[in-house]
């Protein structure tokens, strides 16, 4: 039984948002579930049924969005995060706006600048002291970071001027944003928004949404925030942070126990006391909320994003829904595969919840810009275990087995009449190839080298152009010893039936070392045979030829 | 107010790419965000490292994250990273000192003790390295440290140790597919294939496409002469790996199992193209060919088993049992003789014996016979019933010989 059905989809909806720029909520109150997407190309949009019901642009990419109640018995607010502002929205309108405050700088980075603005403070006095600030720890503004690290007094210099009039403010912008109940569990009670910075902090704003109640430093800079229980009451904020530990805030403060995962996290969520981290390993690892590990999932593919899935029937449902790189999405019931649904193309963010009127709606954003809706089968049965998973289906493709030919099966009988004869033939031969091997190397050894005297040190190069009757012979001879040769004549041998050599006669009569000669002899091949013309270099001092040379005459038609 | 107090506003972007594997994309962020704070980021540029790194890129990377750390003297995670990267390159001695650097920032971490653990495992110091991981698994314990040390007890051969360990391992996360994998392997081993048999099962249960659980698995039943069973496991990882010339010598002895010759000889020189100097496919290319009378073939591939490992005792009786059949007795009892030099083997003497028989040298194989005798009798009662063939063997030879 199929556990999805199309609800919808929108191909060319042209978005890319990731999981937490995505979010389902009842905007207007009127039991019609919208859908809100904040596009990273700064665009909000929101869905109403299957036709989009507002569009807004906004000032800059969206980190991250969330519909949360602020009053009980209105319509909820939406926050959408960007930069270091949040703007709410309220009824498809802008509500407000909050900005989260400027970083508190030390007093003593503030001064000097401010002495640096004003000229009385030396430069490298200045740096000096900021790099011993930044060794105590404290936290600096971008613009004396970027000061240290210029090594050269020039550049120091030219920065202090380039940036000395501006006012000296370092804000921070959202890394993340969650939802906390405030005072009680129901899915439209009064909430508060959780913020994370890129400055390693975290808060807590009031439920309007106007002030900072809650203040907490981490030890790294959050990527993902997820939480339980009730603000006014006992509440954890667990956070995953860009080192891949998973720290948890307890009631404003920080726990000293901490997950520690092998690789970076993927997406974080929590179903009741279980808390769910994807890594980049293909894993998803449950923890207690505690921090024991409970079970590790392991995953064919890397994972894109987890998401949970909660239903309410007779009883409250709430599965786990892992997407794959490769567009397969899986759900899990504790540590069971429940079901697996492939889209075929990887998937950027997902959200899981109510939609128009239906609950149980999957929404999809997948990489080429289209919105997938998928509605889960009420009758589903989800309690019971999955099936049983029987050998995988690559067991029924048959092995290839390399064929064998007709001829092989001739040989084998073959060798099996005569095995004697072919090892005895390979004996021999081995011995006979022993014997070669042993005497062509006694030749190398007693061997004169051919091409090249030893006495005077002369080296000829000799080649063939044409294509015939008539070639030419390039003779190229170079003394490489270091007294130069004299009277060289070039003589030759060959068949005279076969060739004529046209040139009269070759003769160097001085050969300069190092220096590289050329002739040219013309030959007449008489008869077109491929033959070999023997060409010596000879002085008057010795009757033996000082180097000598094959010539091979290529074969030719004559005309 | 400038574009330098916001430009690290884009960096949960680049964190998002990074781990949701979109390389090419972060990588054109990353540029755009270098280029726009005159490569003042230090997040992009790590990431920029990682990716280049898992790229292969290690020089350029290492310089990144110099380069990252320099903007950020005091962050751990690029010291870390450096020392990865000196590890990498197989500088482990800098990457040690790095990682001990790391510690002073930060004392307890435990993966600058297991990356320092594996920087002396690769210096191969095993005690500096089991202290590290111990540590690191002190601080909290992590499957990849357990794996390591694990490796390393099995290095210096401490197998009750390197299960211990595993099983420790297995107690903290009794689903892990490669560990179970590993510990059945390990028990495979040490010759302890029942345990073994278990735990592959059971690594197999959890991942059932595992090619290393899948090929012990199905040697383990090819062992029990299961052929058709461990043919359908190999089935499996053909699909997903068909160029694995274990796999396919285990085939071919599959096929011989079910005395398919030509098919086993077919898989197995297929093996021997994936692999051409592993020298069990050619011994067992040798044993396919003697049993087809191939002796000519088989001659040659004992003769290559021998070349590439001359320290198995059964390849020179084997060879031996080739050559006799080729008539060469002379050199068949030269490699009788080498075989019995390395091992005293009840069968080596047999066989011996047999062809010492077949040529008529009887009292030479007479003696054989006598230390066959001396060395079956020892052995209890069921390694005897084992063979049925021994037996015939034996009461053929005897009969022959004359002898009790």
């Amino acid at each position: 039984m199929e556990l999805w059905t199309n609800s919808w989809q929108d191909p060319v909806a042209g978005l890319k948002a990731t999981s937490a720029c995505m979010c389902l909520g009842d905007l207007k109150s009127d039991g019609e579930y919208n859908l809100v997407i904040a596009d990273l190309k700064k665009k909000l949009r929101v869905y109403r049924g299957t036709s989009i019901a507002w569009e807004s642009l906004l000032l800059d990419v969206p980190s991250a969005v969330a519909i949360y109640y602020s009053e009980i018995d209105a319509p909820p607010n939406l926050a959408v995060a960007s930069g270091s502002f949040i703007f709410i929205y309220k009824n498809s309108r802008p509500f407000f706006k909050f900005t989260l405050p400027n970083l508190e700088l030390p007093p003593d980075e503030v001064s000097i600048w401010e002495a640096l603005k004003e000229s009385r403070m030396d430069p490298t006095e200045a740096i000096a002291r900021l790099s011993s600030l930044r060794e105590s720890m404290s936290l600096l503004s971008n613009r004396s970071l970027d000061l240290l690290s210029y090594d050269s007094d020039e550049e120091r210099l030219e920065f202090i001027e380039a940036t000395k009039l501006t006012p000296l403010v370092q804000n921070t912008s959202i890394t993340t944003l969650g939802v906390l109940k405030l005072d009680q569990e129901l899915e439209n009670a009064v909430s508060v928004l959780v913020i994370g910075t890129e400055h390693k902090f975290l808060y807590v704003l009031d439920k309007t949404g106007s002030a900072i109640i809650t203040k907490v430093v981490l030890p790294d800079v959050p990527a993902f925030i997820s939480t339980a229980g009730l603000f006014s009451g006992e509440y954890r904020i667990l956070v995953a942070c860009r080192d891949s530990n998973i720290y948890t805030v307890k009631n404003g403060q920080l726990m000293p126990s901490i997950i520690e995962l092998e690789t970076h996290s993927v997406g974080l969520i929590n179903i009741d006391r279980s808390i769910f981290v994807g890594s980049v390993d293909q894993k998803v690892h449950c923890y207690h909320i505690k921090g024991r590990k409970l079970y590790t999932l392991y995953m064919p593919e890397q994972v894109s994003c987890i998401e949970m899935l909660k239903l309410t029937r007779a009883r409250v449902f709430k599965g786990l829904l892992v997407a794959l790189a490769n567009g397969e999405i899986r759900l899990y019931k504790d540590k069971v595969l429940l079901h697996s649904l492939s889209i075929g193309e990887t998937i950027l963010g997902m959200a899981f919840g109510s939609y128009g009127r239906e609950e149980g709606s999957l929404v999809l954003n997948v990489k080429s810009g289209g919105i997938v809706v998928k509605l889960i089968d009420k009758k589903a049965n989800l309690e019971g275990r999955n099936e049983f998973i029987g050998p995988p289906p690559e067991q029924e493709i048959p092995l290839v087995i390399p064929a064998k030919s007709k001829l092989y099966l001739e040989q084998v009988d073959r060798e099996k009449e005569s095995a004697r004869q072919m090892y005895g033939g390979f004996l021999r031969d081995l011995t006979s190839l022993r014997l070669r091997t042993a005497k062509a190397y006694l030749q190398l050894q007693y061997q004169e080298p051919t091409n090249q005297s030893i006495e005077s040190q002369l080296s000829m190069g000799a080649y063939v152009q044409g294509l015939g009757p008539l070639f030419t012979i390039i003779l190229e001879v170079q003394n490489q010893g270091r007294q130069s040769s004299t009277d060289i004549v070039v003589s030759f041998s060959y068949d005279p039936k076969l060739f004529q050599i046209l040139t009269p006669l070759t003769y160097f009569p001085c050969l300069v070392p190092t220096l590289k000669y050329r002739q040219e002899i013309a030959v007449r091949s008489i008869e077109g045979a491929s033959e070999n013309i023997r060409v010596f270099l000879q002085n008057k001092v010795s009757c033996l030829p000082i180097i000598s040379a094959f010539i091979t005459i290529p074969g030719c038609d004559l005309v | 107010m400038s574009k330098l107090a916001k430009k690290d506003g884009r960096n949960w972007l680049l964190y998002l790419l990074y781990v949701r594997n979109e390389p090419e994309e972060c990588l054109r962020l990353i540029e755009e965000i270098l280029k726009e704070t005159n490569d003042r980021n230090d997040f992009a540029s790590y990431i920029k490292g990682l990716i280049l790194r898992s790229r292969g890129q290690i020089p350029q990377s290492l310089d990144l994250f110099r380069w990252s750390q320099k903007l950020n003297p005091f962050s751990v995670e690029m010291v870390k990273q450096v020392g990865r990267c000196l590890y990498l390159q197989g500088r482990t001695k800098a990457s040690i000192e790095v990682y001990e650097e790391a510690l002073k920032l930060c004392p307890d971490d435990w993966e600058i003790y297991h990356f320092k653990g594996l920087c002396h495992t690769n210096r191969n110091e095993i005690e500096d390295a089991m202290d590290s991981f111990r540590a690191a698994n002190l601080i909290q314990k992590h499957d990849a440290t357990f794996m390591q040390l694990g490796e390393v007890y099995a290095r210096k051969e401490d197998y009750k140790s390197a299960i211990d360990t595993y099983l420790e391992a297995l107690e903290f996360s009794p689903e892990n597919p490669e560990l179970l994998t590993t510990l059945g392997l390990l028990y495979l081993r040490l010759s302890e294939n029942l345990k073994a048999f278990q735990y592959l099962g059971n690594a197999l249960t959890l991942d059932a496409t595992n090619q290393k659980a899948l090929l012990a698995t199905g040697s383990i039943i090819q062992d029990r002469s299961d052929h058709d069973a461990a043919l359908l496991k190999y089935r499996i990882i053909a699909a997903h790996n068909p160029n694995s010339a274990q796999l396919w010598n285990n085939i071919g002895m599959c096929f011989f199992g079910k005395s398919k010759n030509v098919a086993a000889i077919a898989c197995l020189k297929k093996a021997q193209y994936l692999d051409p100097f592993e020298w069990i496919i050619a011994y067992n290319l040798g044993i396919v060919h003697l049993s087809t009378q191939q002796y000519a073939s088989s001659f040659h591939y004992f003769n290559a088993a021998i070349s590439l490992n001359p320290y198995f005792a059964t390849s020179y009786m084997y060879l031996a049992m080739a050559l006799s059949s080729l008539g060469d007795i002379e050199n068949a009892c030269n490699a009788y003789e080498k075989a019995l030099s390395m091992e005293e083997d009840f069968l080596i003497f047999l066989n011996y014996s047999l062809t010492l028989c077949n040529y008529g040298r009887k009292e030479r194989a007479v003696q054989m016979y006598m230390k066959f005798q001396e060395i079956f009798d020892k052995l209890d009662a069921a390694s005897k019933e084992l063979d049925q063939d021994v037996q015939e063997k034996r009461r053929l030879l005897s009969k022959a010989l004359g002898v009790q």
